[in-house]
């Protein structure tokens, strides 16, 4: 071939690959960033700016700057209480959620690969489902005249019906089985990358079943709890409608309370709400990662 | 115990061994049994004859599917739904997919932070989105029906962008190069090669945009209004004030129904993976 119609040939080659890598592709992203930068940073900046002036009766909020409302979120008793229930349902349901998805994982994890993606579908179908179809099933369960009532009622376990819903229980339960296979998935994720010969290395040296596991395979499915955790704990700290179907007028989480502020056109407050729950979900998710990582690294040692 | 027992415990059969995986088995059970049995519960309640919900009903019925499709309130929620759902995920793929080219093939400092802001629909409390969103629509007088096909695009955009990044990374872009020398304009090259190649990326976004915005109630409850509720809302404002209790299992059911079709659609047309791959 001659050194003419090489050249010839290259030619088209690197015009299309010149179009192609040194396109100006990224042009592509402005749509999106403007859609993101209209609907996502816009509201989320007036929304916390919102949050340092006061209330007003006629518009939006008066034009007085102010930290009261941040002084009344974290110093009024009401607001305390309110932010450490939901604290401590959301680590009881993280909590929950790590001792009964981390087996399930394991069993996941253990059986063939045909099997597990059929078990994993029927943990993503309830995923797409809307929240409040699964809350209903629980209040037709749980309800003063609900299954579980029934049920008690015609074995004669009981004569009257138990108060089941509008209960704290209620709502924790609610949130675990709504929550749960986002758990059951990352720790599943995590275990079936383990390399099986590290467990093999372990029992040739004597290791014991149990040891096995907890030196080896426990410290290295952390990711998966990790990012499991995180998932649950996060969408549990901003729940409202899971905690006011099941748990009634009683149960105040932030985002029942939030959603009251803004109910009663308490914008102010309801930002600053907003804007100390995101704050502190922030927070413990970073104590969490922590907490959770130190837990295995000691398993490890 | 020998070696091999050590190894491949649910394998062997010894005695100790599979108790454990019987141990785990009853566990996956009940933690499958959580999430499953009220979805179960609502399903087979919906079949109830009579105004009550009484498990297992003494017989079957359809009553409570006629009085769904008689009730007003509820058919204009479906109605809603699904037109919000098909603009909002058309909107989604059409944004999303730019995106996405835009990450793979663009050369741009700060590339995984602008992937992760594009991701940050995902993790973004729907609850905090609904009211940030509520008082930015108040304050523009914006209508309802844009207030929430706006939110909705926003939550999907994240699906599309996912997966149409799975299917580009795939894609061997020699394919698209072939195409131009032999003539094609690279427009005409990306549309006739690249677009197909990456079609069950596109269409998987495209059906979780769907699916996403007809199940979402967590921001839509702030941004819904008279005269314009989406399916989930009418379930929830029935389940508040409501008499007619089975009514809300059969609107349930029918929601399920249309996700499950939607599932299968997409797993028919391109395999179980996409299914999981793109969550």
């Amino acid at each position: 071939m001659s050194h003419i119609s090489l050249e010839t040939a290259a030619a088209p080659v690197s015009r299309a690959r010149t179009w192609i890598r040194g396109s100006r592709a990224e042009f592509l992203l402005a749509p999106s960033m403007l859609y993101y930068l209209a609907l996502l940073v816009l509201p989320s900046l007036a929304f916390c700016v919102v949050s340092f002036y006061g209330k007003s009766d006629t518009g939006f909020f008066d034009g007085v700057f102010t930290t009261r409302n941040y002084v009344r979120a974290l110093g009024d008793k009401f607001y305390l209480a309110s932010l450490w229930l939901t604290l401590r349902i959301s680590i009881e349901t993280t909590a929950a959620c790590l001792l009964l998805g981390y087996p399930a994982a394991y069993f996941l994890s253990k059986i063939g690969p045909a099997a597990r993606k059929k078990l994993i579908v029927l943990l993503l179908f309830p995923l797409l489902l809307s929240t409040v179809i699964r809350v209903y099933g629980w209040i037709a369960l749980l309800g003063r005249r609900g299954i579980v009532n029934q049920l008690l009622i015609s074995s004669g376990a009981t004569d009257q019906p138990i108060a089941m819903l509008y209960t704290e229980g209620a709502v924790l339960v609610g949130l675990i089985s709504i929550l749960l296979p986002y758990m059951i998935i990352n720790i599943t994720n995590t275990l079936i990358t383990i390399d099986p010969s590290l467990k093999e290395a372990a029992a040739i040296h004597g290791a014991s079943p149990l040891r096995v596991f907890l030196k080896v395979t426990l410290p290295l499915s952390r990711a998966g709890m990790v990012s499991g955790a995180v998932t649950v704990f996060t969408i549990a700290m901003s729940t409202y409608i899971i905690s006011f179907l099941l748990g009634g007028p009683r149960v105040k989480l932030m985002g029942n309370l939030i959603f009251d502020a803004t109910a009663s056109f308490n914008w102010p407050m309801g930002a600053a709400l907003s804007v100390v729950l995101v704050l502190s979900t922030t927070a413990s998710c970073a104590v969490l990662m922590q907490f959770l990582g130190k837990n295995s690294y000691g398993a490890a040692r | 115990m020998s070696l091999s027992d050590h190894l491949f415990p649910a394998r062997t059969g010894e005695p100790r061994v599979s108790l454990q995986m019987v141990a785990l088995g009853t566990a996956t059970v009940f933690a499958y049994g959580i999430i499953l049995l009220p979805i179960a519960v609502i399903i087979i309640c919906s079949f109830n004859p009579s105004s009550a919900l009484i498990f297992p009903p003494e017989r079957l019925s359809l009553r409570w599917y006629w009085e769904f499709l008689a009730t007003d309130d509820m058919i204009n929620g479906l109605m809603w739904s699904i037109l919000i759902a098909v603009v909002s995920a058309i909107a989604a793929v059409l944004l999303g997919t730019m995106a996405a080219v835009a990450l793979v093939r663009g050369r741009f400092p700060l590339k995984g932070l602008i992937n992760a802001l594009l991701l940050t629909p995902l993790i973004f409390p729907g609850l905090i989105l609904g009211v940030a969103l509520l008082l930015y629509f108040q304050m523009l007088n914006a209508p309802l029906l844009a207030r929430v096909t706006a939110a909705h695009i926003l939550l999907g955009i994240p699906f599309v962008v996912r997966s149409v990044i799975s299917s580009l990374d795939l894609f061997d872009i020699r394919i698209e190069e072939a195409a131009i020398i032999h003539g094609a304009s690279p427009v005409r090259a990306f549309f006739k090669v690249t677009l197909p190649s990456i079609q069950p990326g596109i269409v998987a976004g495209a059906i979780f945009a769907f699916v996403v915005s007809f199940g979402e109630i967590n921001a839509t409850l702030f941004l819904t209004g008279p005269g314009l509720s989406t399916l989930p809302i009418q379930i929830y404002s029935q389940i508040q004030y409501g008499s007619e209790q089975v009514i809300v299992a059969a609107a349930s059911t029918v929601q399920m129904g249309l996700v499950v079709v939607l599932i299968v659609v997409l797993e028919r047309l391109f395999g179980l993976s996409v299914t999981t791959a793109s969550r």
